[in-house]
């Protein structure tokens, strides 16, 4: 327990704690909606601009929330080009964020500062970036609880969700820029390789589990912030990426509750 | 008396293909409509005209009086698809859950559910004989029960008008029957029904118009008494026997 007395792991833990509530809330969705990529997409985008903040002596993080953004309105512009093939579009816009993250990031003098924004880190979390946190965490949250029935609406039938009057576009849009800066905020703590992976396992665990829409939507909750504790403790401890620790404490309760897969 | 629906001079063609020709029509309110006609004579297109999912070219469509395209009332109208039991059946969604989201039009944007909704959804729910499978995941129902709780969110939110695509395609008789026994209690529970359907012999005891599109001919519209006494089967064709 003494490890709490330090500031940067109070810092890590609540930041932890707030990017495990908001990850599944918008992993449910996009997971639901199977457009898990997307979170891949951004992920890599986000990276972009920490190369290119970091290149520039620029903040990384406000510019992985820029690169990210632009790449979710990206995904959508390119979609029109490709109707039938929407992963088309996910996928070009992954390979630019990869392509300019390589690029740039080799031309980074401070190459260890590049790389805890892939797999994150515990130390780096200043004091204002945990208030950034909060105000987008809470902001998340919010949206996640207004837009409640239309997300279900949307992620179960687009189609008549639109016929019902529920403005499908608008709420795509506002949901895809809510994923774009989820994504590149945490970056620092989880990691911008693992962060996808974070708003896809616990909402797979929950799949296996739930009986109903809400109980997913809760247990995939509880699930993330399971597996970040877990997974920041060991991180802690053992001195390694906690990005890939708290995965790791993911898939590996995915494969203790694969027996208990609902019939 | 006031037409629910009246659909004057309707014309539509695809970029390939004319669809509908000059289709025109009327239904009261409490009416049972069957929409025939054999494949591509534009029965889905027709009720997409009606829905204002598809933009209306040529002629008119008004429902209660107001021209379709500015109908406001969504809640008054509902829809079951033909693709309806196509959804992703491990969605982790119970039947509640389903049918509540047919009260969005009633309740609008950014709204949460009281308990005035929940009796809502329960009374949906007993209508069509699902309240026991209220928490069963919708994904685990056979086809007959899923499309019952598609019926379910349709009648939820208490509208003038159901349109339906095809609700038996994909089910068993037994159950095709069962649903078309249900949407004919509704229609004598005062709800104006429109249903596409190529299982006429289910659906015609139920029905009081049948609406008849044919491929370059104008559409005819019939009492489904009228339309028995001239056994029109003999030239629809059609893979079951009136």
């Amino acid at each position: 327990m003494e490890i709490f007395t330090y500031g940067f792991i109070q810092r890590a833990f609540l930041v932890g704690m707030l990017i495990s509530v908001i990850t599944p809330l918008i992993g449910n969705t996009i997971v639901l909606k199977r457009l898990s990529a997307i979170g891949d997409a951004l992920s890599h985008a986000s990276l972009a601009g920490v190369a290119i903040g970091l290149f520039a002596s620029i903040n990384p993080i406000g510019c992985a929330v820029v690169f990210s953004c632009l790449a979710a309105l990206a995904i959508e512009y390119f979609r029109r080009f490709f109707p039938r093939y929407s992963e088309i579009s996910t996928a070009v816009v992954l390979s630019v964020g990869v392509g300019l993250a390589a690029v740039f990031s080799s031309l980074v003098n401070n190459a260890g500062s590049f790389g805890s924004f892939l797999f994150g880190s515990v130390a780096a979390i200043s004091p204002r970036e945990t208030a950034v946190v909060a105000v987008v965490s809470a902001i998340v949250i919010i949206m996640c609880l207004l837009l409640y029935r239309e997300l279900f609406y949307i992620a179960f039938d687009e189609e008549g969700a639109a016929l019902s009057g529920v403005k499908v576009k608008t709420i795509n849009f506002v949901f895809t820029l809510m994923t774009a800066v989820a994504v590149s905020i945490s970056a620092r703590t989880v990691g911008a390789l693992v962060i996808s992976s974070l708003m896809v396992v616990p909402v797979a665990c929950a799949l296996l589990i739930s009986k109903s829409y809400k109980a997913n939507v809760l247990l995939s909750v509880i699930f993330a912030a399971v597996f970040t504790f877990f997974g920041l403790l060991i991180s802690c401890f053992l001195d390694v990426a906690p990005g890939g620790a708290i995965v790791l404490c993911g898939v590996f309760a995915m494969g203790l509750l694969l027996p208990f897969r609902k019939k | 008396m006031l037409m629910i629906l009246e659909v004057k001079n309707v014309s539509f063609d695809y970029p390939d293909k004319n669809i509908l020709k000059d289709v025109s029509f009327g239904i009261e309110k409490g009416d049972f409509l069957c929409i025939l006609g054999s494949n591509g004579t534009g029965k889905s297109t027709l009720l997409k005209l009606i829905l204002n999912i598809l933009k209306l070219r040529r002629g008119e469509i008004f429902i209660n009086g107001i021209p379709s395209h500015k109908y406001k009332n969504r809640g008054s109208i509902s829809y079951v698809s033909q693709k309806a039991t196509g959804f992703n059946q491990d969605f982790p969604a119970t039947v509640y859950e389903v049918v509540s989201a047919g009260l969005y039009p009633s309740c609008g944007f950014m709204r949460f559910f009281g308990k005035r909704e929940k009796l809502k959804v329960y009374k949906a729910l007993k209508k069509v004989g699902i309240y026991n499978l209220r928490n069963r995941l919708v994904g685990r129902l056979s086809g007959g029960q899923q499309q019952r709780v598609f019926i379910a969110k349709a009648i939820v939110s208490e509208p003038d008008i159901i349109i339906l695509d095809e609700p038996t395609v994909g089910v068993d008789v037994n159950a095709a029957d069962s649903i078309c026994c249900l949407l004919g209690d509704l229609n004598l529970q005062g709800y104006t029904i429109i249903m596409v359907t190529h299982d006429l012999s289910s659906v015609i005891h139920h029905s009081n118009k049948i609406l008849m599109l044919t491929e370059n001919e104008p559409c005819i519209m019939y009492d489904t008494e009228d339309f028995l006494k001239q056994n029109i089967s003999a030239y629809y064709h059609h893979h079951r026997e009136v």
